[in-house]
């Protein structure tokens, strides 16, 4: 008997000894409070990987937050919310400007890096709800501080019992990243759910070849390429707005560059470009096919050989990179409920 | 005796169950540092300040590639492969990396692919990430990933226009190979340098003239064909 135990001890020792560490390890999150719910956000297999840091992890209590926060005008002085320009059945966006500018859409800003028309905001996504909440917006954090409601859930959210604008921040980009386009018909294309008629064949045959070379800049599937370009809209740039990244650097070569759209729900707008000049796809396509000016910085993918005076698309050519483009409409983003005003 | 016996079994069982979770020491630890240069100046952006050997002066605005298949040879065998496939964006400076528990080795040619390998060059791949994604070419015109970008502009006569250099499809792998002796010691990091030198996509065998050959190699198979056969050389090691 006393032999048998000894042979169970020494295996027991020898297993245990063996053991590799297969455990998770340890949470490297200083903001984790107990009882929070984790969240996994789950972009479509076809997508990049979600960047999330590591200090701010999702959780179901802090996204609710943040919408609650997304949709409430406490966070300025004049009775707007992130919401009013950002409207949820407009794809997050407007169909009118701001300071003469185009509203850019809230989608899908989790996997960028560099924000604004003119790319005057870099980093990430706490980043930018920082730069809203505090120079955008110029919240009043003293106003937030003395809603009782909004001292408990942070209380209880993020352990604070005086409400800073990091955490402010912190919570409005943990719902932003949930804003999402995934369900375009191109989607389900991609995924092998649906398929595209003919000319919506034809126009994506134009835009991810070089007749049309969108992709280079609306990269598959996310749709933009996160940096900014000078694609020849002005040769000269007689007001401040045209200078684009020139504003921020300061630097010649940066004359006239912005950041390249997201395309998701581009048939939802009614303004296109840094300065809303164009009010259709049929014109923005007429630009690239006619109109691109020849200026000393244009981006070097628009100077292909054959090319110089435009894309030469055919009407029917540009009717159906229209078609194509249309494909990008996500009527689940824009009615969501789970995006919508908690109120 | 038949208790020893189990125990013996038992043991030999358990040990070889997890042999494989034993603990190896380091052999040693090699770091690859990459740089890039235009001739022997480091590359420096948006410059319209350098000339390639069609005499015309260009700039570079945009640099990204894969390099992958890196491998140390001796006497004409293969004595290490680096397992990575690095996705190097050049305008973020240098690039290192670092491969541990390697055993030492003694090489006296490097080889490296600057791409994706055949049986990676499909879609999805490589990992889902937002710059990988951006590297990819289209399924329509063949599938796989951008290998280079190299993109910028250059002066003609007095007019400045763009150029886009960029390379793919397995057709156009760039295969490149360098000879460099030398040796990797136990117990220390070997650091061994690698420097692209960017006129080198310009030149031998091919001298490439953005004005007679063009400024834009996407689509075009004769093109990508002389930018690949350049840039075998194009990657040097530094002694």
């Amino acid at each position: 008997m006393r032999k048998t135990a000894w042979v169970i001890c020494a295996l027991i020792a020898l297993i245990v000894a063996c053991r590799k560490e297969t455990g998770n390890p340890p949470a490297n999150n200083s903001t984790d409070i107990p009882g929070l719910t984790p969240f996994i956000i789950r972009p479509p297999a076809h997508f990049p990987k979600l960047p999330i840091p590591e200090d701010n992890q999702p959780y179901v209590e802090k996204i609710q937050l943040g919408r609650m926060l997304y949709y409430d005008p406490i966070l300025s002085n004049d009775g707007r919310s992130c919401a009013t320009c950002h409207v949820q059945s407009k794809g997050f966006t407007i169909d009118g400007m701001i300071n003469d500018m185009p509203v850019l859409p809230h989608v899908n800003l989790a996997w960028n890096t560099n924000f604004m028309w003119d790319g005057s905001q870099r980093g990430t996504l706490e980043d930018l709800m920082l730069f809203e909440v505090k120079d955008f917006f110029g919240t009043d954090i003293a106003k937030v501080n003395a809603s009782a409601k909004y001292r408990e859930l942070f209380k209880k959210y993020f352990a604070v019992d005086n409400i800073t604008y990091k955490e402010v921040s912190y919570a409005l980009a943990q719902f932003v990243r949930t804003l999402i386009s995934r369900d375009t018909k191109y989607d389900a294309y991609l995924q092998g759910y649906t398929s595209l008629s003919y000319d919506e064949l034809q126009g994506r045959n134009i835009f991810f070849s070089e007749k049309g070379d969108c992709y280079h800049c609306h990269v598959n599937p996310v749709l933009t390429d996160n940096l900014l370009h000078n694609i020849g809209l002005d040769s000269l740039y007689t007001k401040e707005m045209d200078k684009g990244l020139f504003n921020v650097t300061h630097d010649n070569k940066d004359l006239g560059k912005f950041r390249t759209p997201n395309l998701r729900n581009v048939g939802l707008r009614k303004r296109y470009m840094h300065d809303g000049r164009f009010q259709t796809l049929e014109e923005v396509i007429e630009f690239y096919n006619s109109g691109v000016r020849k200026v000393t910085n244009l981006d070097p993918i628009m100077t292909k050989a054959g090319k110089e005076n435009g894309l030469q698309l055919s009407e029917l050519e540009k009717h159906q990179l229209v078609a194509f483009l249309q494909t990008f409409t996500d009527a689940t983003f824009t009615s969501d409920t789970s995006l919508s005003n908690p109120q | 005796m038949k208790y020893l016996l189990l125990i013996g079994v038992c043991t030999l069982f358990t040990l070889s169950a997890c042999r494989k979770e034993l603990v190896i020491p380091p052999v040693t630890t090699l770091r690859i540092d990459l740089q890039h240069k235009v001739g022997s100046a480091h590359l420096a952006f948006d410059s319209l300040m350098y000339e390639n050997k069609a005499g015309e002066s260009y700039s570079v605005t945009k640099l990204n590639y894969f390099l992958s298949g890196i491998g140390f040879y001796n006497n004409s065998q293969l004595v290490f492969t680096v397992d990575t496939i690095a996705y190097i964006d050049a305008r973020t400076g240098g690039y290192s990396f670092r491969i541990a528990d390697i055993p030492a080795f003694t090489y006296d040619s490097v080889s490296y692919f600057i791409g994706v390998p055949p049986p990676y060059n499909e879609h999805g791949k490589l990992t889902s990430t937002y710059e990988n994604v951006a590297m990819e070419w289209p399924d329509m015109m063949g599938g796989g990933y951008h290998f280079l970008k190299l993109e910028g502009h250059w002066k003609d006569t007095g007019s400045i226009s763009g150029y886009a250099i960029h390379l793919g499809t397995n057709a156009c792998l760039v295969k490149g190979g360098y000879k460099a002796s030398g040796h990797t010691r136990q117990g220390v990091e070997n650091v061994i340098g690698l420097s692209m030198d960017i006129n080198e996509w310009l030149e031998t065998p091919y001298t490439y003239s953005f004005k007679s050959d063009g400024v834009y190699t996407m689509g075009d198979a004769i093109l990508m064909q002389r930018i690949s056969e350049n840039g075998r050389d194009v990657i040097k090691v530094l002694q």
